[in-house]
């Protein structure tokens, strides 16, 4: 009884006097800084760059193209594509001319790929940023 | 404003009309600027962290379903956008020391105040609530004088009704434990007189 008059007697000062506390303003310029950046923010919802073919587009593709190999197997049916029925001997009657490469050649060669894999993240990567 | 009114601005953004938001940022930046104020207790922060709740309002409007008021949901976004800020800012100490209450002090210590010219009171009651800790200081904030109801309080902060009843019960006390403390030199020529 004592406790429940004691709070509302803290209630009551708190009441009084918290409410006396003025509010704060934020700087005179605050809407509208706000507003330039709510602009910026609402361009970039309306151009964001979206991929041709979102992630979920590629796990139906993976699904599909899996599909379209294994069920031929799995079913006693004859499938769209027969493996054994199919000839390979045209592979043993490609000639591959007998080249040869030095190794000097062939580190340059590696060495153009790697720069190229390298190039390709880094620009990747730069393009997003400037889209962002 | 009426909630109407924020419903009408609110569609207005969501179909595409950027303008109509600053009417919302106009009839809510002293609230939300006032309590980022209240509990980061410096100016820039607060300024921040208020630019940063009305951005990130801005890109969920979409999910605002109306269940709640608008100004409870930017409210609520308010809140943890400070809670954040303090959390990255760790030199925020507010580890005050509150001494016994005795309640028939109150009775004096409003006495005292009432002495005191209001516009000087206020100051003296802000720079009190200032040293409470941040939890604190935001439900008496929220509570007094934005006077939100407990249910929005509980949904602002996602607090339990049980807990956020002792936590402003435990931060009256100590409001009134450091305003004891700031008049306390008062309280003694006030017995005095007696």
């Amino acid at each position: 009884m004592e406790e429940n008059r004691n709070t509302a007697e803290l209630d009551a000062f708190a009441k009084k006097y918290v409410k006396e506390i003025h509010t704060e303003s934020p700087s005179k310029d605050f809407t509208a800084s706000l507003m330039s950046k709510i602009v910026v923010e609402h361009q970039k919802s309306v151009f964001r760059m979206k991929t041709l073919i979102s992630k979920k587009g590629w796990f139906v593709i993976f699904v599909l193209v899996l599909a379209l190999i294994l069920i031929p197997f799995e079913s006693s049916e004859k499938s769209f594509i027969d493996f054994s029925e199919l000839d390979f001997s045209f592979f043993s009657k490609i000639q591959i001319p007998n080249l040869s490469i030095s190794n000097t050649v062939l580190y340059a060669i590696c060495f153009f790929g790697l720069s190229f894999a390298a190039q390709v993240i880094f620009l990747k990567n730069y393009f997003n940023k400037r889209f962002e | 404003m009426t909630t109407t009114k924020d419903q009408l601005y609110i569609n207005k953004v969501i179909k595409g009309d950027t303008n109509a938001f600053a009417h919302l940022v106009d009839a809510y930046k002293n609230m939300v600027f006032s309590l980022s104020f209240k509990m980061t207790k410096s100016r820039e922060e607060a300024e921040e962290v208020s630019q940063d709740t009305f951005i990130k309002a801005f890109k969920n409007l979409h999910k605002f379903k109306g269940d709640s008021k608008f100004s409870t949901w930017l409210y609520r976004i308010a809140y943890h956008a400070c809670l954040d800020a303090i959390k990255k800012n760790k030199n925020h100490n507010n580890s005050v020391e509150i001494n016994e209450i005795i309640y028939n002090q109150i009775a004096s210590i409003d006495s005292i105040l009432q002495g005191i010219e209001r516009k000087e009171r206020a100051k003296m009651m802000n720079d009190c609530l200032l040293k409470l800790p941040e939890e604190e200081r935001s439900l008496i904030w929220m509570f007094y004088f934005d006077e939100l109801s407990l249910i929005e309080i509980m949904e602002v902060t996602a607090i339990t009704e049980a807990n956020l009843k002792v936590k402003l019960h435990r931060a009256r006390k100590k409001l009134l434990g450091i305003v004891k403390e700031n008049v306390a030199p008062e309280i003694i020529s006030h017995y005095g007189r007696k």
